[in-house]
């Protein structure tokens, strides 16, 4: 408890503690957290056909869902998988 | 978030031999690094983000019975009150560690400051009192600013192998550092490095420290196809830092996904309070069941008996 204490009073004279950030290191994540986006928009795609439509799916089109990068273009597919009845006219739908 | 002076705590730790030499050779030739001190039980000042992970221990090379502590902490901005969080950290550090049989010696503690910009700041605190004797505390803290180090020299220095190669990642915060030529040298001599997750370090490192330098574009262009991606540094920053951001841009993802799935097969618009329970769900693994309820409901209301909410 007194540690804590302690901790907090040293935080408070702290403040001003001069904090800089690195536009290059932050571009560099925000590539990476669009790759971690790319990646569950394409799970999420993969896991709504596979719930609606058949399971499991082709392997063909699984591997064409996780090798589209196209986000808009995911975002198309993904409102497809949820109007579609049978895979064959989401893919026909889709053009995958 | 990430700050500079993150970048700078890696580069120390990555060569602690080469920077020590480099901050204080006759010091490496009288002391011996032993390692880090583990410092995360200790309450040091600073915000919640402030890690005082360069706390070194060394060994007198002749008298081995004497240790000592090197405190080394990087400045993006001079701190005008610098000697004082040196002198705080280091009575804490002397008062929390200790070492030897029984954990009663008591440590030399020395602190020492990194300017990555600005100019030499005062580093003597001297607080002792002439008519009490010359009583009174009195605080030195060694210090190196970058901006008063000449790249040239460090180069020459480093081509003779009197300094590591470790260096080379200051350069951009030097006297000259932002010469086309002093950049063709960089890269000559950092390419002799063999570690390749080192020289992705040093090149990464080196970008860092050229933008808070204000000498980003030309460092760019000298560096240009140099594979930062082998760089350590990048990896584990990036890791860290993206599995921050990425809880949250995935989380939004999943909460995105499940209300197009509930608009487009169920119900457009939804109820509002449903919209605001599911931005407000911060448990991925809830959202996944949620998700597969709005797949197999038929109705919006079975929907939502289903997935509870």
């Amino acid at each position: 408890m007194e540690r804590a204490k302690r901790k907090d009073v040293w935080r408070t004279e702290s403040e001003g503690w001069i904090v800089r950030e690195s536009k290059f290191l932050a571009d560099w994540t925000k590539q990476a957290v669009k790759e971690a986006v790319l990646k569950e928009r394409q799970k999420t795609l993969v896991r709504a056909l596979q719930i609606r439509l058949q399971n499991p799916l082709p392997r063909d089109l699984v591997s064409a869902l996780n090798s589209c990068e196209d986000m808009t273009e995911l975002d198309r597919w993904f409102d497809l998988s949820q109007t579609a009845t049978t895979l064959a006219e989401f893919r026909a739908n889709a053009g995958v | 978030m990430f700050n500079f002076d993150k970048a700078g705590r890696y580069l120390i730790r990555l060569d602690p031999v080469g920077f020590f030499i480099w901050l204080g050779a006759a010091f490496v030739g009288a002391w011996q690094f032993r390692g880090w001190l583990d410092t995360s039980a200790i309450p040091f000042p600073g915000d919640r983000q402030r890690v005082c992970d360069t706390v070194a221990e060394f060994i007198h090379r002749t008298d081995r019975r004497r240790r000592c502590l090197l405190d080394t902490e990087v400045q993006s901005r001079p701190h005008p009150d610098m000697p004082e969080r040196l002198g705080e950290y280091a009575f804490q550090l002397r008062r929390e560690r200790r070492y030897g049989r029984g954990r009663h010696g008591k440590y030399q503690v020395i602190g020492a400051v990194l300017n990555l910009t600005g100019a030499v700041q005062p580093n003597v605190l001297d607080m002792t009192e002439a008519t009490l004797n010359g009583q009174g505390l009195r605080i030195g803290v060694v210090q190196r600013t970058l901006r008063e180090e000449v790249a040239s020299t460090t180069l020459q220095r480093i081509a003779a192998g009197e300094l590591a190669r470790c260096i080379l990642p200051w350069i951009p915060l030097m006297q000259g550092g932002g010469d086309p030529a002093i950049i063709a040298e960089w890269r000559r001599l950092a390419l002799l490095e063999p570690k390749e997750n080192w020289r992705g370090d040093f090149g990464a490192l080196a970008l860092t420290f050229a933008e808070l330098a204000k000498r980003k574009g030309v460092w760019q262009t000298g560096l240009e196809g140099w594979n930062v991606r082998e760089s350590k540094f990048l990896a584990d920053w990036t890791k860290q830092a993206v599995k921050e951001a990425k809880k949250d841009a995935v989380l939004k993802e999943k909460q995105n996904a499940l209300v197009c799935a509930l608009q487009i097969r169920l119900q457009n618009p939804l109820s509002p309070d449903l919209v605001n329970t599911i931005s407000e769900c911060n448990d991925p693994d809830e959202l996944d069941r949620w998700f597969q309820e709005s797949l197999t409901a038929n109705t919006l209301a079975e929907f939502r008996a289903n997935a509870e909410v």
